[in-house]
């Protein structure tokens, strides 16, 4: 059985590096051109011939969103597009317009099409309709279930990718124009406000049904599938995806690491007990800055996988310094500091071959070899020596008590 | 000829619609269809074509709900009996209902609507080409854009020229789900008299849920009587008027007021401006046809 692929995204050159070395066997990005989420698209070519060279390092794949959904002037340039991802060796495109999806077929035949989940595609029919046409995976809608899925499964042939973590549309995928209505932000051309995440109030027949304190609001939960992993690889699910090209370095490497060492356990032993499972789910839990839910994999979504009066979007401070450089010889490591932190914190290391470890914050100093009390720059290069064995490109978190944690 | 789409309520009003100068009526049924305003039985659909064979009408049925894998069955075996009963139309959304049409050989009768999604010609051509009837032109779009689209496609066009148009469809019971968590003992499900309101906003949103899930409608409702006479000019022949929140005395006025203006095409801007005023709650509006949308603010 060919192993499940690990999908994650990248908003830059520098995470799409963070996410292999983390663990997923291929990315998604987004060119400058034709792909939603643009503020997330920052992929020149000569950026994605970069990205496809260093993936090639490790055996992992870059696919490239080309999802919008066009209008009359947006389609120029688009064969010239298509014909340089086949070039530089982009191994798919993700697709949700039709006639992009025929074109690439017609003018770039090596780069896979895979059919976005703009279409919510959420049966066998439908996958056998792209395959009738060539097409070679589509994505499922997030509405289906796991017993969905398998059904679908059972009928289907074309590879089949499932999300199984990150933000979640509370519409129909590609169905929904509140944010061009409300905004005239197109949705699906990269220009989504999230307005279904904004407070409403709610009336009927002009008599508020609302509570002032507690405005209506249609935010839903982020999906964490940790515990349908297995089942959605029983089933045959051939790619797992991670939602989030807008998402940060530190949330990308603990979220992709986490279900790298998820999907290998259960490869390895055949199943993954609870403790492991709530081992996992509070690895992942050290990255959330949304509070997550089942999506739809359990059923229908219940009144608590929905956000009530809370935006629910905040930044974690647990991300402390990314590891420069570390000589194992002086135990000297050459940190970059992300988020303030002192001298004499409960710090853990982590990283593609680092296990969790433990390990209190020694002296800093800076390049001019200053002690530094508080890290409090963003960016500075700080030393310190650290006991444990830690390696390049790992990172440094806090250890914080969940109950601190505010949302 | 110009072929305008209207929705009956309950079966009596096929000749209302009719005389009203409707040519085509669109029939919803439970299950199958979504935002539709009647849930005929399968039954009925039979004695309807029949009264629109007498009345010269046109039936156009909605099958626009998302299928999940274990309701593939019954879509097939509803495929069956609308082929049987010989429908002319057959909306989807779902591009699963196109590939089990094929199998039965009537995607000839299969009208494209995927709300958001079909907004530029090329893609529009790709769907006709597959050999289904007829395509729907998003309604997100501008008048512009929607006529340069109709010059360069080859085949049946149709674009919702009125109404409350549909701009959010969620799997989820989200107005169910809102009122447990106020733990108030309140049933929305199925209510047509519910809105939302922004905070920081005025516009009403008409919100409904039912066993779909949940949909939210524009807090405008659109109106074409100037721009009607441009759609025919390019050759957008099948004019759909949306009748969600409206009664049978309302679409059947405003067929006659589209018919008028397509006679009197000069008359357009004073309609327009009677409906304004008239239906001032209703908020009447030229929707996007002269609002062009971007990536930023």
């Amino acid at each position: 059985m060919k192993k499940v692929e690990l999908l994650a995204p990248a908003g830059d050159l520098e995470r799409l590096k963070t996410a292999i070395r983390y663990g997923a066997d291929a990315v998604y990005i987004g060119g400058k051109k034709f792909s939603l989420r643009s503020r997330a698209s920052n992929f020149d070519i000569p950026d994605i011939e970069a990205g496809v060279e260093f993936a090639k390092e490790y055996g992992a794949h870059v696919h490239v969103t080309v999802n919008m959904i066009p209008h009359e002037e947006d389609l120029d340039g688009l064969r010239e597009y298509l014909l340089e991802l086949e070039r530089i060796g982009v191994t798919a495109i993700i697709v949700a317009s039709l006639s992009i999806m025929n074109l690439a077929k017609e003018v770039a035949p090596k780069l896979e099409v895979h059919v976005s989940t703009q279409h919510s595609s959420t049966n066998s029919s439908v996958i056998k309709f792209y395959e009738s046409l060539g097409m070679n995976r589509v994505v499922l809608a997030r509405e289906c279930t796991l017993e969905d899925i398998k059904a679908t499964m059972e009928q289907a042939n074309l590879p089949v990718e499932a999300f199984i973590h990150g933000g979640m549309c509370v519409s129909y995928s590609g169905r929904c124009t509140l944010s061009n209505n409300m905004t005239d932000r197109d949705a699906n051309r990269g220009g989504c406000a999230q307005s279904c995440r904004w407070k409403y109030r709610l009336f009927k027949d002009d008599q508020p049904l609302h509570d002032e304190e507690k405005l209506f609001s249609m935010s839903s939960k982020d999906l964490c599938a940790i515990e349908y992993v297995p089942a959605l690889i029983d089933a045959g699910v051939s790619s797992f995806k991670i939602e989030g090209r807008m998402k940060s370095q530190y949330y990308l490497a603990t979220i992709v690491r986490t279900y790298r060492m998820l999907i290998d356990e259960y490869y390895a032993k055949g199943e993954v007990s609870p403790a492991r499972i709530a081992f996992y789910r509070d690895e992942l839990s050290k990255a959330e800055n949304r509070r997550t839910a089942n999506g739809f994999y359990a059923g229908h979504p219940k009144m608590q996988d929905h956000l009530y009066g809370i935006n629910g979007s905040g930044v974690s401070q647990e991300f402390i310094a990314y590891v420069l450089d570390y000589d194992e010889a002086t135990k000297i490591a050459k940190l970059e500091v992300r988020n303030n932190f002192a001298k004499g914190i409960q710090a853990e290391a982590f990283g593609p071959d680092t296990k969790n470890t433990n390990f209190i914050v020694d002296m800093l100093y800076n390049e001019d070899g200053e002690i530094v009390e508080v890290a409090r720059n963003p960016m500075d290069i700080l030393y310190t020596k650290i006991d444990i064995k830690i390696k390049k490109h790992d990172m440094i978190r806090k250890i914080i008590d969940k109950r601190e944690k505010i949302y | 000829m110009v072929n305008i789409i209207a929705s009956p309520y309950r079966m009596d009003d096929i000749i209302n619609l009719k005389q009203a100068g409707a040519t085509t009526i669109v029939a919803g049924t439970d299950f199958f269809s979504v935002r539709s305003v009647s849930h005929f039985k399968q039954e009925e659909l039979k004695e309807m074509k029949k009264i629109c064979e007498v009345q010269h009408l046109n039936l156009y049925v909605l099958v626009n709900r998302f299928f999940v894998e274990n309701e593939l069955e019954a879509l097939r075996e509803y495929l069956k009996y609308l082929k049987a009963i010989d429908v002319d139309g057959i909306y989807f959304t779902d591009i699963g209902v196109l590939y089990e049409a094929k199998q039965l050989g009537i995607e000839n009768k299969l009208i494209y609507n995927p709300e958001t999604m079909l907004t530029n010609s090329l893609d529009i051509q790709e769907y006709l080409d597959l050999g289904i009837k007829m395509a729907t032109i998003s309604k997100e779009i501008t008048l512009e854009n929607m006529l340069e689209i109709s010059k360069k496609v080859r085949g049946e066009l149709e674009v919702i020229i009125h109404g409350r148009l549909n701009m959010m469809h969620s799997k989820r019971m989200l107005l169910t789900n809102y009122m447990k968590f106020l733990k108030k003992d309140i049933n929305l499900h199925n209510d047509f008299s519910l809105y939302l309101m922004e905070e920081k906003r005025d516009e009403h949103l008409p919100i409904v849920e039912d066993d779909e899930g949940t949909h939210i409608y524009t807090g405008f409702t659109l109106a074409s009587f100037e721009e009607v006479h441009d759609f025919i000019e390019a050759g957008i022949l099948n004019l759909r008027i949306e009748s969600m929140f409206l009664s049978i005395d309302d679409v059947c006025q405003i067929i006659k007021d589209y018919r008028y203006v397509i006679e009197h095409p000069r008359e357009g801007r004073k309609i327009y401006k009677e409906y304004e005023e008239k239906y001032v709650t209703q908020n009447i509006t030229k929707g996007f046809m002269y609002k062009k949308t971007g990536v930023t603010k």
